[in-house]
């Protein structure tokens, strides 16, 4: 399991980047994109257009990292479905323009338009945002060394956990800072 | 005693292990924190510096300044000031109103298929067109080759006269990026195109290019076009004073759009026609009028416009 959430973790990273980069390169163009959406008043799309690839790249940083996890796939994934209403708000308001997803949003033929795939795309990258959220926990990230056992409560106090047997059987997986600790009790027994 | 010593430690010890347990969940607490705190921070540090990006870029304004031979447009500027390139003979009985961006697609559609057509009605004196530049594709796409082309077809017209500014006009649509590709930002690049116009590339020209002398008046005509229009589109076209249906602009054919060239010219024929109340329309018939400085330009245009190909 923890290996499923490293992949999703560098999936969603590198998600986050790949379309982040490019924006970044082409910030006018991003702020046309966000204009052809239409849905932010006209005094925010500059804005926003302007902050968006950089708080995208930061998610994808973060996620590399793998600090605050959880919080960032939260994030990612509250993103994403601002995405997704966006485009489905554009396919409902009859706008055609080529999605502007990941950039450059130019009038397109009808032809062109492709909302349900993009819908479809975005909803992809909701797997693994919501995986992360159940399961943040993965190896080579900075939370595994800062807060062992994250996706854990924590452990009883060691005075009822001397009167039961120990009820928490999977709590061995990460904790290295926690093990002393428990055999420490065991011992004073 | 033993018993109640025993006792007495362990009771001891056990404080010690919930005092030690508390202080581990206190470490654990800080440290989310600390984590929750750092990626709060990182976002915010990305806002913050794409909106500083975002106000260190916000477009400035210029000081308005028209080229020599920029006039009034007696049918759409309300601001007064001479902000329209023109192009042709101050007696023809036809005024073109164009509004066009050096970057939009459509316009090169028009001018590259139905340039040579029209600019042979102002060779023969029967028209007088009123160029007006704008940033629509800057304003849509992002980016500033409307702006800086818009600047550079200006400088043509004052360092190098109508001739000149007409040739690098329609050599500029000749060369057009397509819309997404934001070369005409560069002044390089728009220095470059104008050795293609023979004695166009002085020293006046490039430190024109470069110093953006004109991207006021750019600047002006698109807030006029907006005031004007409720949705300004490119090109918008007016035969004195009223606007071409785009139909009659272009023609849409099975999935293929081209400029409705025939249609253009029946309708530069019927304004010729209203205003001169005359039946000889025909440009034609009229080549061997007296030919000014436009003329020699549309000789060197149309092969520029023959020569491309269709978008």
């Amino acid at each position: 399991m923890p290996w499923v959430s490293l992949v999703a973790r560098l999936g969603l990273a590198a998600m986050w980047l790949y379309y982040s980069v490019p924006k970044l390169g082409a910030l006018d163009a991003n702020v046309g994109a966000v204009k052809a959406f239409q849905i932010l008043p006209s005094s925010l799309n500059h804005a926003f257009g302007y902050a968006q690839p950089f708080v995208e790249m930061a998610f994808g940083l973060l996620l590399i990292l793998g600090i605050g996890t959880r919080l960032t796939a939260a994030l990612s994934a509250l993103l994403l479905l601002a995405y997704i209403g966006g485009i489905i708000s554009l396919g409902a308001r009859g706008i055609a323009i080529n999605c502007g997803c990941g950039g450059i949003a130019s009038q397109a033929a009808k032809g062109h338009t492709r909302y349900l795939l993009d819908v479809l795309r975005d909803v992809g990258y909701l797997v693994p945002a919501v995986w992360l959220l159940w399961k943040p926990t993965s190896p080579l990230s900075l939370d595994a060394v800062l807060l062992p056992e994250d996706d854990e409560p924590a452990p009883p106090p060691p005075r009822a956990a001397a009167s039961r047997p120990q009820p928490r059987t999977q709590a061995k997986k990460n904790s290295t800072t926690q093990s002393p600790n428990r055999t420490r009790t065991r011992n004073a027994r | 005693m033993s018993q109640a010593n025993r006792e007495g430690k362990r009771a001891a010890r056990e404080r010690l292990v919930v005092e030690r347990e508390r202080q581990r969940q206190r470490d654990r607490r800080r440290r989310q924190f600390t984590v929750i705190g750092a990626v709060i921070g990182v976002i915010i540090v990305a806002v913050g510096v794409g909106l500083g990006v975002a106000l260190s870029n916000k477009s400035t304004t210029y000081t308005f300044a028209a080229p020599s031979g920029a006039i009034v447009d007696p049918y759409s500027d309300s601001s007064g000031k001479a902000e329209a390139v023109a192009y042709g003979q101050a007696s023809a009985p036809v005024t073109m109103t164009v509004y066009e961006d050096m970057r939009c697609p459509y316009c090169q559609m028009l001018e590259t298929q139905a340039g040579s057509m029209y600019q042979q009605y102002v060779t023969s004196g029967k028209l007088r067109v009123l160029y007006h530049f704008v940033t629509l594709i800057d304003s849509n796409d992002g980016g500033s080759g409307s702006l800086e082309g818009g600047n550079a077809v200006a400088c043509a017209q004052q360092t190098g006269g109508s001739t000149k500014f007409i040739d690098y006009h329609n050599t500029l649509y000749t060369n057009q990026p397509s819309e997404t590709t934001d070369s005409f930002s560069s002044t390089a690049t728009l220095i470059s195109l104008a050795k293609k116009v023979n004695g166009l590339d002085t020293s006046a020209f490039e430190t024109c290019v470069k110093n953006g002398t004109y991207k006021g008046l750019v600047q002006q005509n698109w807030t006029d076009m907006q005031k004007l229009f409720s949705s300004p589109g490119t090109p918008t076209v007016l035969l004195n004073g009223s606007q071409v249906q785009s139909s009659t602009l272009f023609s849409a054919t099975s999935g293929t759009e081209a400029a409705n060239v025939s249609g253009l010219k029946s309708a530069i024929d019927t304004a010729i026609a209203k205003a001169t109340k005359s039946s000889t329309t025909s440009p034609a018939a009229s080549s061997t009028a007296t030919t000014t400085a436009a003329g020699s330009a549309t000789t060197t245009t149309t092969g520029t416009a023959t020569s491309t190909t269709t978008k």
